[in-house]
């Protein structure tokens, strides 16, 4: 089919590596050692690494980077309104 | 959903579902998924505003490392199950029935990590009736990791008939199943 | 009419508008005793006609499917039915099974026997021995139906409706299964008719209609196969766990109020889908098909059974809003527009494109059945936004005011007399419909004439 457009060997090693680093990321922003409360900016800053990690696997893993019309975007999109939501809810919320 | 490839070629005419590498069926079945765990996040969210105190002292009760080292565990799982789709263009089925073998096997670690917390929760007497907080915790993670055993199922049906759309298709799956979790464990073991 | 067996559908349409004519009757008998209470109380009490009501109209949406297969299959297998004397005999039991039934509902009859009295759970009170010969007529038809499929063509249509069939029989078997704890049986009660219409009817409807579509408009086989494998994929993934919307208040945990939630708020989806391929194939479809009548229903279908069963049903199916509208008359207005938009219309869809091909009738004089269209569709529609209104009133007053459930009830009568005049009007259209389909139109009339309203 589309084999030719395939993410290269590399391109997936890399971007599991940058998936592995975000998630110690998340592991620090959202302070998984401690009890306490994450605030709001921390908060923020984990969603959005969250939101990165997201488009990884959909850009290279459900490989959407190569499909053909809106799909990347559109569920880019779908994810950054679920995000969006969690954290306008959260921020609303403290 | 597997079965019903055989008549699928890159010829036919799926409207914009051909744009998607993959059984189309498998992209419907995707973009419910997200739909619907995107519901019970957002649903978590509004839940968690009537009862703050109840959620912040439950959510203490997680065990937010095993967590962490379970979203570890799938991301790796991911990257065998995208390994799989790149030996599987090169025809290579030896090396993809590895890296899908390799993928099956992390997930079992993961439910074997789930399994450990859901242990420890029991024991401690927390049941989906005990608040809020634990009736969404289980049926996220619950639901999460009944996705995570038809997945291994799928890439097991997947690795034996390995079309490369077949492959493709099986993997896709796996790899929703990941980006959910992605999502799941900031939002229920993290925010607060 | 390709295949001499595809006449099997004609008895089943029959006797399926005999009981399409009861249960509009009965309902218009059930609006009156809204009007006034105590109409007939003691020769037939509202729970009584209810029932007969609601039953007549499952067994003939039923007998509708049944005909529906027997005359689709032959034509989509390419070969005649495996076996028309189990399709007759099949009938025959399912006749005697449902005449049992009445007569013994009616009547009362043999109370408190196991094999030949009522069964006691709503709606499922059927004497025992008709249950069992719902299986044995279910399994002579899927047994006649599988073997005809198998020996013959394979289609998306036929696999579709056989999955859709089958899960009809299945999902039967929990009327046997009543476990002794009052919430498990209402939990295993919903599976009968539920799993049904937010389920596998929605397969078996999604199969007639891409039948209806395919030769209606002429558009390519591939085409409405893949429309119906979206809708089928999005049906069953919303509607088997949407059926928990059912369970938030029986007593079963609490999660069942998120998970019946978020999963029949999906529900509307698929008839959406079902609109958009409907009006997408008739649009495309270079075919100028004579039968407009059957075109006709066949939008109607989608577009009353979207608003009936998606939007009525997404309005009160969030368990927030549910608390306060849960039994009251808003579940009467969705009941009864996605009854008659979703398996209603299609049954009269499949009746009106098969009926003049079964009777030989050229070239398609229905006029009065397009007639009948509007009539019922605007009736039901009428009698939708009045009982919502009504419901609405209902819920303000009764739930969030706290009134007495009988003051609130005096208070919407007027809403009450509305509703048995949308009734009546629609006792007209289906009556109409009826000796529309059957009574053959003698003289040819020419095209242009089919234009002008008789």
């Amino acid at each position: 089919m589309k084999t030719h457009t395939l993410p290269s060997l590399k391109t997936l090693i890399v971007v599991w590596g940058l998936l592995m680093l975000a998630t110690i990321g998340t592991m620090f922003a959202g302070k998984v050692s401690d009890v306490t409360s994450v605030g709001p900016l921390w908060m923020g800053l984990l969603l959005v690494v969250t939101y990165i990690k997201a488009t990884l696997i959909l850009g290279y893993y459900l490989d959407l980077k190569s499909a053909t019309g809106g799909w990347n975007k559109g569920f880019n999109t779908l994810v950054a309104i679920i995000l969006i939501a969690i954290y306008g809810l959260y921020f609303f919320g403290a | 959903m597997a079965t019903e490839t055989e008549q699928d070629g890159p010829q036919e005419d799926w409207g914009p579902l051909s744009g998607l590498s993959g059984n189309p069926i498998m992209w419907v079945l995707i973009a419910s998924e997200l739909v619907v765990f995107g519901a019970i996040f957002i649903s978590f969210g509004f839940a968690r505003l009537s009862e703050p105190q109840v959620f912040a002292e439950a959510q203490d009760h997680l065990n937010r490392l095993a967590g962490a080292i379970n979203t570890m565990v799938l991301l790796t799982s991911g990257l065998f199950a995208a390994l799989a789709v790149h030996f599987q263009s090169r025809d290579d089925t030896l090396k993809t029935r590895l890296a899908i073998a390799a993928a099956i096997a992390l997930g079992a670690v993961f439910l074997g990590v789930k399994f450990v917390e859901y242990a420890d929760k029991f024991e401690q007497g927390i049941s989906t009736e005990t608040n809020t907080f634990f009736m969404f915790y289980y049926l996220a993670t619950a639901f999460h990791a009944m996705h995570v055993v038809f997945g291994m199922v799928l890439l097991v049906i997947v690795g034996w008939k390995n079309s490369f759309e077949n492959v493709v298709t099986g993997t896709a799956f796996w790899h929703m199943v990941d980006l959910i979790w992605v999502i799941l464990f900031p939002l229920i073991y993290l925010m607060r | 009419m390709k295949y001499q067996t595809q006449k099997i559908a004609m008895a089943y349409f029959a006797v399926a508008m005999g009981l399409f004519a009861i249960q509009v009757l009965g309902g218009l008998l059930a609006g009156f005793i809204y009007i006034s209470p105590n109409f007939l109380s003691d020769l037939l009490p509202f729970n009584v006609v209810r029932m007969l009501h609601t039953n007549a109209l499952v067994v003939w949406l039923l007998l509708g499917f049944f005909g529906a297969a027997y005359y689709l299959v032959p034509e989509e297998s390419e070969r005649e039915i495996y076996s028309p004397m189990i399709a007759y005999l099949q009938l025959i039991l399912l006749v005697v099974g449902t005449l049992g039934a009445v007569i013994t509902y009616t009547f009362n009859l043999f109370e408190g026997n196991f094999f030949l009295g009522l069964q006691g759970r709503e709606f499922l009170e059927q004497p025992f021995w008709v249950k069992i010969g719902i299986v044995v007529a279910a399994l002579m038809f899927l047994y006649n139906i599988s073997m005809t499929v198998l020996k013959g063509r394979k289609t998306a249509i036929t696999n579709v409706l056989l999955l859709g069939l089958w899960g009809i029989a299945i999902f039967f078997l929990f009327a046997f299964y009543v476990p002794d704890n009052l919430a498990l049986d209402k939990m295993y009660w919903w599976y009968v008719i539920h799993l049904w219409v937010e389920g596998v009817w929605e397969l078996v409807m999604a199969s007639i209609l891409a039948f209806l579509l395919l030769k209606l408009t002429g558009v390519d086989r591939e085409v409405v196969e893949k429309w119906i494998y979206v809708i089928v994929s999005l049906s069953l993934f919303s509607g088997v766990l949407g059926t928990g919307h059912h369970y938030f208040w029986i007593g079963t945990p609490k999660y069942w109020t998120w998970i019946g939630s978020i999963f029949s708020a999906m529900e509307v989806i698929p008839f959406f889908a079902m609109v958009l391929f409907s009006f997408t194939m008739v649009w495309k479809g270079g075919r100028n098909h004579p039968n407009k009548a059957a075109v006709l229903w066949s939008l109607g279908t989608a577009v009353m059974a979207f608003f009936g069963a998606g939007v009525w049903g997404f309005m009160h199916t969030l368990h927030g809003v549910n608390f306060y509208s849960h039994g009251t008359q808003i579940t009467a207005a969705h009941g009864h527009l996605a009854f008659f938009g979703a398996y209603v219309s299609i049954n009269l869809a499949i009746i009106t494109y098969a009926m003049p091909y079964i009777l030989k009738r050229e070239p398609y004089n229905q006029v009065l059945n397009m007639v009948s269209f509007w009539i019922m569709n605007s009736a039901m529609a009428f009698m939708t936004f009045v009982l919502t209104f009504a419901g609405a009133i209902q819920t303000h007053l009764q739930r969030v005011n706290g009134e007495d459930f009988m003051d609130v009830q005096e208070q919407m009568q007027l809403f009450f007399v509305m509703r048995f005049g949308a009734g009546a009007v629609f006792v007209i259209g289906a009556l109409l419909f009826i000796y529309a389909i059957f009574v053959p139109r003698k003289e040819l009339l020419q095209k242009s004439t089919t234009a002008a309203a008789e």
